[in-house]
Parts: structure tokens; sequence; C-alpha cells
């Protein structure tokens, strides 16, 4: 009878081993240094639900935001579902005027953490079927002894080896997030996901931290229209109509196809009292057509009125 | 009963004006920048997903915002989380929040945790090791 029990036993511990999986390869950079120790980042104790709160806060504090766990409980935690969502530690940090900026895989962990910047990490310590989800923060590498040094739980620094952190990891999706100050570019960034992250403050009704991160994405990505549009708007949005010009103006040069580059450099250059130079950018916008064709026909229709009303 | 009828009533009537206030707002929001194209816009077309109408968006930020109301999250704060989110975000969220993980997500553990121990404690009260459950006859 007791021979039954430990096969029970033995069973459910084997279906543990066959979800976790064999340990993944190890693609690394081959740039970075082999260890790494980010000294900079404050600990916070988790309480059991409230790993979220702290997790963020040691990633704010880091970027020099004075914000507790305990503020950011309100803004982050959900009781309905005894944690926080990954939405929702985007969001608390875009409120805190920071880019938030995910990240997936070792390879963009170990950059960023290379980089100084801390990483805040999601783990399922369970298993696939009895889930425990987990934030922590990854604050250092060591390559040699094959480990990751995380702040988690109740303990600063914990070294944990980096086959056992790659399972809980990739049971979590190998999700982690990047908290930066507004105009630093984070790790492993790509273009789009960078600008839509710059967008996001914008959403989060930061608009000084938005303009930041797009005049950083004009400097990173020099031959991105997109980004000078964005910062286009960003400025005009904050009064500054002569740079705003300028942006569009040197988004046209760079894709004379870009009706929606035209069209609001005309609106930018009518609000300057550049009449007859906003009429013509205002119908080369008209011309070219595109999605956005009835913005520009008002566009246009706006400054002949105007044009009109002059003595 | 009657007094909570009363009241959704009541908040159907006070959600109906503040629909009708916020509508007037964005009346007068819209014209000083109906000329501009939006960075939001100028984004959404570089990127690969689909266009999405506004209507849309507006009902898939209204879900969730009303799912973190469900999960006892202050309405306003719900509404200041779900603003701070791009529209590719919120699309791709609200077709799968219930599915999402959240950390710490203890409840979910700790009940499966119990159940494990119940059918343990059953297992073992079976095979005679334990004497928990009063219905578990013993051999």
């Amino acid at each position: 009878m007791t021979r039954a029990l430990f096969l029970f036993v033995g069973l459910i511990l084997l279906a543990g081993c066959a979800i976790s999986g064999p340990p993944l390869p190890k693609p690394l950079p081959g740039h970075i240094p082999d260890q790494a120790h980010l000294a900079d980042v404050p600990f916070h104790e988790q309480a059991a639900l409230y790993c979220g709160p702290a997790a963020l806060a040691m990633v704010l504090q880091w970027s020099e935001v004075a914000v507790g766990p305990d503020d950011l409980v309100a803004q982050v935690f959900t009781p309905g579902r005894q944690g926080s969502l990954q939405s929702e530690l985007i969001s608390a940090a875009r409120r805190h005027g920071r880019l938030a900026y995910p990240i997936y895989g070792m390879g963009c962990l170990l950059e960023a953490v290379a980089a100084g910047m801390p990483v805040v990490v999601f783990q399922n310590l369970g298993l696939g079927w009895l889930p425990r989800w987990h934030y922590a923060v990854a604050v250092g590498y060591d390559l040699v002894q094959d480990e990751v040094i995380l702040h988690t739980g109740r303990r600063a620094d914990r070294r944990v080896g980096r086959a056992v952190f790659e399972r809980t990891w990739r049971r979590a999706g190998h999700w982690a997030l990047l908290v930066l100050p507004p105009g630093e570019i984070p790790a492993c960034a790509d273009e789009q996901p960078y600008l839509q992250a710059a967008l996001g403050l914008q959403h989060a009704d930061r608009p000084d931290a938005a303009q930041s991160a797009f005049e950083a994405a004009t400097r990173q990505w020099p031959q991105s229209v997109a980004a000078r549009m964005a910062l286009g708007n960003a400025l005009y949005g904050a009064g500054q109509t002569a740079a705003a010009a300028a942006a569009f103006r040197t988004a046209t040069q760079m894709d004379a196809g870009n009706a929606a580059a035209f069209n609001n450099l005309a609106h930018v250059l009518a609000e300057q009292g550049l009449l007859a130079e906003a009429e013509a950018a205002a119908r080369h916008a008209v011309q070219l057509g595109g999605s956005h064709q009835a913005i520009s026909r008002q566009t246009l229709e706006e400054i002949r009125q105007r044009a009109a009303a002059q003595p | 009963m009657t007094e909570m009828k009363h009241s959704s009533s009541l908040k159907k009537t006070v959600a109906g004006i503040m629909t009708v206030v916020f509508g007037f707002l964005c009346l007068f929001a819209v014209p000083a920048q109906a000329t501009l194209v939006g960075t939001a816009d100028i984004l959404q077309v570089g990127s690969e997903d689909p266009v999405h109408p506004q209507g849309t968006l507006d009902r898939d930020r209204r879900h969730i915002s009303q799912k973190l109301q469900s999960w006892g999250v202050d309405p306003a704060e719900a509404e200041a989380r779900v603003n701070a989110m791009t529209d590719g975000e919120v699309t791709l969220l609200a077709g799968k929040i219930d599915q999402m993980p959240a950390g710490a997500g203890l409840l979910e553990f700790l009940a499966i945790m119990a159940l494990l121990g119940f059918i343990t404690l059953v297992i073992t009260d079976i095979i005679g090791l334990t004497d928990v459950f009063t219905f578990v006859k013993k051999q």
C-alpha cells in the first residue's frame, strides 16, 4: 500500500518534469561581459500578493521616480485576480512618465543587464497546470557560474541557476519589461515597438516624456519618417510650432510620397500664418491621396478660407 | 430588491448623462486637431496590425475597464489604467483578458494545492495510512 502511494507521488513528479521539458540551448550575445551586477537597483521585499507593485517600485526607483510599493498597489493590483496583469505594470510605469518596453528571451535580458538596465521578469514558478505567477527583477548575471541574479521574494541579489530560471521564465512566455527614463533607448529595441511604447506615454497623458522618447527615436533611427512625424506632432502639441514645422518638413524631404507629412506641414504652416506655402503643401497632400485624404481636403479647405478672410 | 433595481436605473441615468457630457466634450476637442494626422494613425499604417475602426476600439477599452471593475478595481482607477494603453495593446488584451495570468495569482495556486492535499488525504485514508475523513470507508 505504501508502495502505491510512492508510485502516485512519483507519477505526479514525473508529470511535472514532462511539462517543464529539457533546458533550452544557450543562445548568447557574443559581445557582452561574462559577469554583470547592477548594485544601484533598490530592493523591496515582495509580500505574498504584491510581487507586482514591489518589482515595479524597484525599477521605477532605479529610474529616479520616488514611489514605493505601497503607493503602487492602488495602480497595479487587481483584487479579483489576486495579482497584477502585465498590462497593468506597463500602464503604471507610463503614468509615472517612464517608458515601458517589453523584451523577450535570454539574449535580450543579458544585453539589457550588460547595458546597465534592470529587467522585470515574469515567471511561472509552479507548473503549467499548477501555476504560481511571479514578478522578479533581474539585476545581474554570471555566465561563468551559469547564474542569473534576481531581486525576488524576500531576498535581494538571489543567485538562481540559469537553467532553472529559464524554465520558470519560459512558462510565462519569456516576457520581460524594461522601465526607463524617457529618452533612453532600450536594449534590443526595434523601431516599431519602440514608437508604440513612446506613444503609450502620450496615452498616459505624459506629453513631455513622449516628446523626449520621440526625440530619442529620431536620433536612433534617423531614417524613420514615422519617428519624425511623431516628434512633429508632439512638438506641435507642446506649442513649439516652428520646431514642429521643421520636423514635418524633414519628413516630407525623407518621403516625398507621404501625404500625412505634407498635410501636417500644411496645418502647422497655416498656423504660422504662412498661408501661400501652407496651401501648396495641402494641395500636394490632396494630390497624393491615401487613407488620410479626407483630412487633407479639409486642411486645404480651411487654409483657403483663412486666405480668403485676410484683407 | 426594488431598492437594487432603483439604484441600477439611477446608475444607468448617470451613465447616460456622462455619455452625453463626454460626447459634447469630444465635439469640442476634435476640431482643434481635425486637420492634423495623429501619431496613433501614423504609427498604425506602418505596423502589420489591421486598422481598427474607432468604434471597436472604444468598445474594447470599455470592456477592459468593466472587467477590471468587476475584479474590484475602483472605476476611475480602471479608466486610468486603460487610458494608458495604446490602441494595439487594447485590441490584443480585450479578447483574452480573462486568460491573462496575473502575478502573484495566489488564489488559483492555493485552490489547486488544497485540492491536491484533499485527494492525497482521501487516498491515504483509503489505504489506511491516515484517518482524516469519516466518509471514507477504512480498510
